[in-house]
């Protein structure tokens, strides 16, 4: 039996669905709101961590989502992590990291490992909701940094890939471990091997980097985004 | 008194001569002249050396400063027409003139314009900016290799911008939506028309010369 | 002049554009004297004030010209006039820490409104160029970690080959430089093809120059 359909009212657009992750109750609830009221979004999940954040994202079925990270994100899985794990296991959704005033090297390094832009808490709630709605669109949003922020951005980058390019993969990992400031011993079993494999690296990595100690190649590191020291809020 | 600067003119007729003599009387600029053309001009500089010429100066004179900036090396060339319109200030600062100065502008400042003419600073006034902008060249790109890719028609560029993407002919094909010998011809005038040999290096040329931004494919 | 006035120095260029920018410069406020240079004489600009430096970029000058000035003398402000005006070089311009960048010819109708924004200390880019710039920034971070994790798994080997390859050179001539058979060639080749995820010589070749792998400048 065929069935007739009336001329029903035009489907409204699909909502643009919206993921909020931050350490921070406070922010999690005002971006919620935000984000709620709005005609064109959905909160679809919060979270806290990364890893709440992750078996949240697991289980929303749609392929229009918006994930707010916020960069001071903690251990044991920061907002680098995060990013980096949304863009290899959801390629489609998009990823707006958010931050307090965050320095152009932390901002360089989450373009780096994959956000779509970066919009800082500090901006009015109109403009703050119009750069999700823009990452929604898949357009690149930077709100909050100024022009002089943009060169400091882009030669972020730019630093991190020359740094990239001197050091093997083992070595970028040994370095990033070292800049947690574990011991020798401490990072070869983090890594799985041996002391004397550590320190061999070290060597080498302060002989291309062009430095005498740790502190020294771990500032050079935290310089180009490779690791980041300290939280960016 | 010695004359800290010198000024010869070049006019057909007195009257600028006298006019600027007259200015410049007790000013300790040193007006000479009137010499005809160039030739008398470079004649009086070899005599005489002076530290500006002053052309009386119209549409056509372009050609007569350039001439006259380049034989007299050192020299500064100003301009001197009946009024100041900013075509005629914008061609003759083209043609090497440190500016333009108008006939009937204050006599008490004529020494100081000459003065700073001298000193090699620019005598125009701040309106004639826009006509000075649209005199000012815009290349794309380097002359050589930009004629070569001006050369290709839109088609082609396309062709190459995908070439240079890292696609196949078949993509291209489907991209553009022809068929895989017509990307073949089209490669192949791009080879001839660029002067290379091989696609390689039809890509390196095109990136070489800046005509390719980096590809939008991630 | 005003006490706190900037000086201005300019790179020798074509007539026309340095009368812009001397025109410019006199109606701009808190600018002060304006000299021409020739050479990049960074000993002019470490005196302990702020200067603004005027680059025409076509002028045979490049932006490394920026780095150069910006690292010798950082108080000098950089102001670089461009024909071209997509996203990776205004991108670049900002990240090597211009003050202004100026697109020719349009912009140079507002250059000294440019000229005294610069002098009061602020950065100034269109906001058309800033948005293709950021733009630029996304894709250029993408590149950036694309290049990243491809490079660390090609060897220095297949990254001689890949340079050899893209100035052209076939597998027996890569082979005789290297020392090696055509067929190692070969085989070195198939695993780049696979590394850098494309099917043909000319896509790996597209493909690395895209990641900054090898480049096609030289």
């Amino acid at each position: 039996m065929s069935q007739r359909r009336a001329a029903s009212a035009p489907r409204q657009p699909r909502r643009l669905g919206v993921v909020v992750v931050d350490p921070l109750g406070i922010v999690r609830a005002g971006i919620g709101m935000l984000v709620a009221n709005a005609d064109g979004t959905e909160l679809l999940a919060e979270a806290a961590t990364a890893d709440e954040a992750l078996r949240a994202i697991a289980r929303v079925r749609r392929s229009r989502v918006v994930v707010l990270v916020g960069l001071g994100l903690e251990e044991p899985h920061d907002a680098s992590w995060l990013m980096r794990e949304i863009r290899e296991r959801y390629p489609f959704h998009a990823v707006l990291a958010v931050g307090a005033n965050a320095d152009p090297t932390s901002i360089s390094r989450a373009l780096f490992v994959g956000a779509d832009g970066y919009v800082d808490k500090r901006v009015e709630p109109d403009e703050f909701f119009a750069s999700i709605a823009s990452v929604g669109e898949r357009e690149m949003v930077l709100a909050g940094p100024t022009s002089g922020d943009v060169g400091q951005i882009a030669d972020g980058i730019y630093r991190r890939r020359e740094l990239d390019a001197m050091l093997t993969q083992r070595e970028r990992e040994v370095l990033a471990v070292a800049a947690e400031g574990l011991t020798a011993r401490e990072i070869a079993e983090r890594l799985g091997v041996r002391e004397r494999t550590v320190t061999t690296h070290l060597g080498r990595i302060y002989g291309k980097l062009g430095v005498g100690n740790r502190l020294a190649a771990v500032r050079m590191a935290a310089r180009s985004g490779l690791v980041s020291v300290g939280t960016p809020e | 008194m010695d004359a800290d600067v010198r000024v010869l003119v070049m006019e057909r007729g007195l009257g600028l001569t006298h006019d600027l003599s007259y200015a410049c009387r007790h000013a300790g600029v040193s007006v000479l002249g009137p010499v005809r053309d160039v030739a008398e001009a470079e004649a009086a500089a070899a005599d005489v050396p002076f530290d500006v010429l002053v052309v009386d100066a119209d549409e056509t004179s372009a050609p007569i400063i350039r001439e006259a900036a380049a034989a007299l090396g050192g020299v500064r060339v100003l301009a001197v027409s009946e009024e100041l319109d900013p075509e005629v200030g914008a061609s003759v600062i083209a043609a090497g003139a440190v500016g333009l100065m108008a006939r009937s502008v204050d006599q008490r400042t004529v020494p100081d314009l000459l003065r700073r003419a001298a000193a090699g600073e620019l005598i125009l006034p701040a309106s004639h900016l826009a006509a000075l902008v649209d005199l000012v060249r815009v290349s794309r790109l380097d002359p050589n290799d930009g004629a070569r890719l001006e050369a290709l028609t839109r088609r082609e560029r396309e062709v190459l911008a995908l070439l240079a993407d890292g696609h196949t002919t078949q993509e291209v094909s489907d991209a553009l939506s022809i068929s895989v010998m017509t990307v073949q011809s089209h490669v192949k005038n791009v080879l001839a028309k660029l002067g290379v040999h091989s696609k390689v290096e039809a890509i390196r040329f095109a990136w070489r010369s800046g005509a390719l931004t980096m590809p939008a494919s991630a | 002049m005003d006490g706190a006035a900037i000086d201005l120095f300019v790179f020798e260029s074509d007539p026309v554009l340095e009368g812009v920018i001397r025109l410019a410069a006199a109606a701009a406020e808190g600018v002060g004297d304006v000299t021409v240079v020739t050479t990049i004489d960074v000993e002019i600009w470490s005196a302990p004030r702020p200067t603004i430096v005027v680059l025409d970029l076509a002028g045979g000058l490049d932006l490394s010209a920026v780095a150069t000035i910006v690292e010798h003398a950082p108080l000098a402000r950089v102001v670089v006039l461009s024909d071209r005006d997509d996203g990776p070089v205004v991108l670049e311009a900002m990240r090597r820490g211009v003050y202004g960048f100026v697109r020719k010819p349009d912009g140079l109708h507002e250059l000294a409104e440019t000229l005294t924004q610069i002098a009061a200390g602020e950065r100034v880019v269109p906001p058309e160029l800033e948005r293709s710039a950021v733009d630029e920034l996304r894709r250029f971070a993408r590149q950036a970690h694309a290049a990243s994790v491809v490079e660390t798994s090609i060897t220095a080997r297949e990254r001689e080959i890949l340079a050899l390859a893209a100035e052209g050179f076939t597998t027996h001539q890569i082979g005789r430089r290297l020392g090696i058979s055509p067929r190692t060639v070969e085989a070195h080749i198939a695993k780049l093809y696979r590394k850098l995820g494309v099917k043909t010589r000319l896509q790996a070749v597209a493909r690395a120059a895209t990641l900054g792998l090898i480049d096609l400048d030289t």
